[in-house]
């Protein structure tokens, strides 16, 4: 089966390339897309991702590959893959939205809700580094929509 | 640097959309405008469970309502005066069945919108087959009501109540209905029903004399006749009228039904006379309604949680929510007879053991707090 291997390189907007196997490339359903609609030349860009980001999704894609791993191993995997500082998990959601990868996508996603759990919305701007653009009018409209949430 | 405000619209809300708890959901939307933008109720999944909240009046404001948070432990006030001088039984969709206690005003309200749907009113109730009444010597309560589906979710439903008093009749009052329609109950013997559920397309009640009834109610834009037809699905000779029997609860579980009954025992007794009541234990049944009888007793629920109290019925799955121990049964009481006198615990289906659940308050109190009710979480537009 492996006689008929074909390679793609990936190309990163920081200009690194990574030569990636196409049956693993194609997890990505925009790369699948171009390589049936014969697009591919000789390298594909990835304008959207860097080559940190990458080196995370093909690190997911190759595990998720491999054949004869447990479930257990690859959720074992999955736990490890998801604890990263909220700056990559960002770059993630992005490069899977843009390769068009669900798997990853749904995962970081939900990476995202997981840490949101229980949490207060000040809590939730420090956890993510995000700025209260709220006026003080707006701020205490929602607090009195939902007084009962922010107690 | 990661700039979650700026990250696309729509990848925001398949973030929000994977946040399943309403105050998550709630604090998602206060986070920043974009992130408000994208928590848009639509964009919230109104079929995810939540873990009901408990309900106690508050005692220093009789405009608002305490509410205890089993995940988080802890105590907030919801503002809502429709219930001062209203009985109010709650439903299991969110909604409660408010009567006003002076006019008789009937309305299905949300707690936490406060949003009202406008019920014929409990006169309009008490006031068939000729029975006059209610201005008169009456008395009694709405004892049991039932949604066949949530009217935030869907226009088309039906609300089955039972009133219990001077006038015991069990109605139904389809979305858009003008009056309450009585089922005729006078050939029910020990016809008082202990407990009521919608399953599968039906409206099931339970007596005291142990019969499991089925009603199906239908449609409002159809002419079908009768509008309701009764059957009986199950007898329980053995739990006629038994003494030990505080309370029946019918539960819709994932596609099954189940009863479960829930045990006193009498503990010590007042100087007036009148006996201390504790839960002792339950017990779970899957009732099977092709065979008209009860299954073995279930020893387990498994991950299965249960809330129950004041004829109030659900469950969750409790390896998905912090601060809900799993195979525990969840109650909350008051005794009839004692409108001062609470029992509360979570009783474990494993070593059948009870534990308090409500800190500050402990099993059993004889403070001034009243009515503890199940309330389940919910968002309306």
């Amino acid at each position: 089966m492996s006689s008929s291997t074909k390679f793609l390189t990936l190309k990163t907007c920081d200009d690194k390339k990574f030569v990636l196997d196409e049956a693993i490339a194609v997890r990505s359903q925009t790369i699948k897309n171009m390589v049936e609609d014969d697009c591919v030349s000789n390298v594909i860009p990835l304008p959207n991702v860097n080559s940190k980001t990458m080196t995370k999704v093909i690190e997911y894609w190759k595990k998720h590959s491999e054949e004869g791993v447990s479930k257990d191993v690859l959720m074992d995997f999955d736990k490890a893959f998801v604890k990263v500082h909220h700056s990559i998990l960002h770059a993630l959601i992005l490069a899977a939205n843009f390769l068009n990868d669900k798997e990853i996508l749904d995962m970081m996603c939900q990476e995202v809700a997981d840490r949101i759990k229980g949490k207060t919305p000040e809590e939730i701007r420090k956890e993510f580094d995000i700025k209260n653009d709220f006026t003080p009018e707006e701020e205490e409209e929602i607090r009195k929509e939902n007084a009962w949430a922010f107690e | 640097m990661a700039d979650w405000a700026n990250l696309p619209n729509d990848l925001i809300a398949h973030i929000s959309n994977r946040v399943k708890v309403i105050e998550d959901f709630i604090a998602f939307g206060a986070v920043c405008t974009s992130w408000r933008i994208a928590a848009t109720q639509d964009n919230f999944d109104v079929l995810s469970p939540q873990v009901p909240f408990l309900m106690l009046a508050d005692g220093h404001d009789d405009r608002y309502q305490k509410i205890y948070s089993l995940s988080k432990k802890k105590v907030s006030r919801i503002f809502l005066p429709e219930v001062r001088g209203s009985e109010c039984v709650s439903i299991k969709e969110g909604w409660l069945c408010t009567v006003v206690n002076d006019t008789g005003e009937m309305n299905l309200l949300h707690p936490f919108s406060r949003k009202k749907i406008h019920l014929p009113s409990q006169k309009a109730l008490l006031n068939f087959h000729d029975r006059v009444g209610y201005e008169t010597n009456h008395w009694g309560w709405i004892n049991l009501a039932v949604l066949s589906a949530n009217p935030s979710l869907m226009s088309d439903y039906v609300l089955m109540v039972h009133h219990y008093g001077s006038v015991n009749c069990l109605a139904f009052w389809r979305s858009g209905d003008l009056n309450w329609t009585h089922i005729d109950v006078a050939n029910f013997t020990g016809g008082v029903s202990a407990a009521l559920v919608y399953h599968k397309g039906e409206f099931y009640s339970m007596s005291h004399n142990g019969k499991v009834r089925a009603y199906e109610v239908a449609g409002h834009n159809t002419s079908d006749q009768p509008i309701v037809k009764t059957r009986l699905v199950v007898e329980m000779a053995e739990y006629t009228f038994n003494p030990h029997v505080a309370e029946y609860y019918l539960v819709e579980l994932s596609g099954a039904l189940l009863l479960v009954t829930q045990f006193v025992k009498s503990n010590r007794y007042y100087p007036n006379g009148h006996g201390f009541y504790n839960t002792s234990k339950f017990r779970v049944y899957e009732v099977d309604i092709t065979r008209g009888e009860l299954k073995e007793e279930m020893k387990t629920l498994g991950n299965l949680s249960m809330f129950l109290g004041n004829k109030w019925a659900s469950w969750i799955d409790s390896s998905k929510f912090s601060g809900v121990k799993p195979n525990h049964i969840y109650f909350a009481d008051k005794w009839l007879n004692h409108c001062s006198y609470l029992d509360m615990g979570a009783y474990n289906l494993e070593d059948r053991k009870i534990e308090s659940f409500y800190p500050s308050l402990g099993r059993r109190s004889t403070s001034s707090i009243c009515t503890p009710t199940w309330v389940m979480p919910s968002l309306t537009k």
